[in-house]
């Protein structure tokens, strides 16, 4: 199985396709599966890389919080890159990967085509920020005592996971399935050095006013956690556009993947084809 | 020319195609043309039905404000469908015309299949509801006593016009030149009867609340007027989808005709399938964890 070394941490990926590449960056409740529709339809033009991250078998699952945090995720992608030999790609993360695509852009710009960040915000609304960071907590401290299936009982069927069930029940399935096969202690440790940890969206402010790589902002339009962040990082960053899924929960590729593909193709085509602009200052809105 | 009559006065509709009807109603700034791209696409498998409002000639121009409000607008979409012998419809309009779907779809349930709202919202934000109201009776006085001019000029730079400008330059051109046609005194009557005194979604909250009309609102993502509006309505009605289209300004169907058709054609099919359905309310947690069973 091929593996990627970051700083002593096996990373485990799969490839398809060749072409300018692709790096996919999955969610806390998924894995490099999760991004199977996309990796079959982007390997006809690209060359696919989605890699595991640390926590998530078949890569390493370090044994401590402490190995564990936002930025060693956004650096994880920059570590795959590296041992991959790419020298620049377009990065699409989901949720936690979200974030960590976003990080990703913001440390390493460099290395970064585009960004598409789906699902990102979680933990990021001040009223709410109590809640996240107790709900956070409580999950971490199920997967440790009750080990993975249990522990995702209640999450997997949560306020924006329901979209998924009603509308594509084989699917919601394997989502569950795959959830349950996760590393328990990978996942608490997620939990707690990652998620419970990261800055939230509204404070990179600075970072993203001045974030020049082309990033679009994907969010389903009862991701509730998701909404405000999104409008945010649009109202902020001149380089970011923002699709709403009609609809749609939190993992819109796995929900809508015939639209997120489509979408995702054109913005791609649009920066490989060096015709992507940033937004017309005349359509900046009033301060 | 064919035209409907709404309490005497003329509308001018156009038609194309067979089958479940749609009704399209169309924004402040544009006319039934602004349809054309979706009129093309949906009359392959839809009957299509577009009209100009009360104020756009070749429809009547009334001459009193009196003659012009929402409600009033609301009856021009139903005397439209009377005439042309339709029970029910799909309504989408835009902007302007997509208030007056929204009112429709309120009034008259049970005449919409469904609704699509284009870019709803512009002075329904109550921030700057009285900035909204002072610039719609500035520019009425201006088109009493300077004409369309400086509307057209307005509309060129327009902060959710750009987008259209770049992206499609002889789209643009076109809206410009259609513009220029219109009636300055249908529009300031439109502004003072119908803009200036709609009531804004705010108020309308328990009632949207309520509705039970599958509706699609669609906004662009640079449209900075309709985003709060959009949001609103996802939130408070349980029968609303939102999509949100990237880079994109006001007129979503004129600047990415694709998108939008694909979008609203995959909303009908579902509606008209049957399978529609609104809003779980178990996607209404605040917690990310499901309530305990």
């Amino acid at each position: 199985m091929p593996f990627v070394d970051s700083k002593g941490v096996q990373l485990y990926y799969e490839e398809a396709g060749a072409g300018v590449p692709i790096v996919f960056v999955h969610e806390f409740a998924g894995d490099l599966r999760s991004w199977e529709p996309q990796l079959r339809y982007f390997s006809r033009r690209y060359r696919c890389i989605a890699f595991n991250a640390r926590g998530y078998p078949p890569s390493d699952v370090p044994e401590r919080a402490s190995a564990y945090s936002q930025a060693i995720a956004a650096d994880d992608i920059a570590h795959v890159m590296r041992a991959l030999g790419l020298r620049k790609a377009h990065v699409i993360g989901c949720s936690m990967g979200g974030y960590a695509a976003l990080h990703f852009g913001l440390r390493h710009a460099p290395l970064a085509r585009s960004l598409t960040v789906v699902g990102a915000g979680y933990g990021s609304d001040p009223d709410k920020r109590a809640r996240f960071l107790r709900d956070t907590d409580t999950l971490a401290r199920r997967f440790e005592t009750l080990g993975t299936p249990e522990a995702i009982r209640a999450y997997q069927v949560g306020p924006a996971r329901v979209q998924l069930q009603n509308k594509d029940p084989r699917a919601f399935r394997e989502f569950c399935a795959a959830f349950a096969e996760h590393s328990a202690l990978g996942s608490a440790n997620t939990l707690r050095g990652v998620q419970a940890r990261r800055p939230t969206i509204f404070s990179l402010r600075r970072g993203l006013a001045r974030l020049k790589v082309p990033t679009h902002i994907v969010t389903g339009d009862e991701d509730n956690q998701c909404l405000d962040p999104g409008i945010f990082i649009k109202r902020t960053c001149a380089a970011a556009r923002l699709t709403v899924v009609a609809a749609t929960g939190h993992a819109v590729n796995v929900e809508e993947p015939d639209l997120f593909n489509r979408m995702t193709d054109d913005f791609l085509a649009l920066v490989d084809s060096g015709r992507w602009r940033p937004r017309d200052p005349r359509a900046r809105p009033p301060a | 020319m064919p035209y409907a009559s709404s309490g005497g006065i003329k509308l001018y509709y156009e038609e194309a195609g067979q089958g479940i009807p749609i009704v399209f109603v169309h924004e402040f700034s544009g006319d039934l043309r602004s349809w054309e791209a979706q009129m093309r696409h949906f009359s392959r498998r839809y009957r299509c039905i577009a009209f100009n409002a009360r104020g756009y000639p070749p429809s009547d121009v009334p001459g009193a404000v009196s003659n012009y409000s929402y409600a009033i607008a609301v009856g021009d979409v139903a005397a439209v469908m009377r005439h042309a012998g339709v029970a029910r419809a799909h309504v989408i309009g835009c902007s302007m015309g997509a208030y007056c779907t929204l009112q429709f779809g309120l009034a008259h349930p049970r005449r919409a299949l469904s609704l699509t709202a284009v870019s709803a919202g512009a002075g329904a934000d109550p921030a700057t509801r009285a900035q909204f109201i002072k610039a719609s009776a500035a520019s009425a006085r201006s088109f009493l006593e300077e004409g369309l001019g400086p509307a057209i000029a307005k509309a060129r730079a327009a902060p959710n016009r750009v987008q259209l400008e770049r992206k499609d330059p002889g789209a643009f051109r076109e809206f410009l030149e259609r513009y220029a046609e219109h009636s300055a005194l249908g529009h300031a009557c439109t502004l003072r009867g119908v803009q200036m005194r709609r009531p804004t979604f705010q108020s309308l909250r328990a009632k949207l609340a309520r509705l039970k009309v599958p509706l699609h609102v669609v906004v662009g993502d640079e449209d900075d007027g309709s985003i709060g509006p959009g949001l609103f309505l996802k939130r408070c009605c349980p029968a609303a989808r939102l999509t949100m289209v990237p880079a994109t300004g006001h007129a979503v169907n004129v600047e990415e005709p694709a998108l939008f058709n694909r979008l609203t054609e995959d909303f009908l099919a579902l509606v008209d399938s049957g399978r529609w359905r609104p809003r779980d309310p178990r996607a209404l947690n605040p917690s990310t964890m499901a309530k305990k069973s």
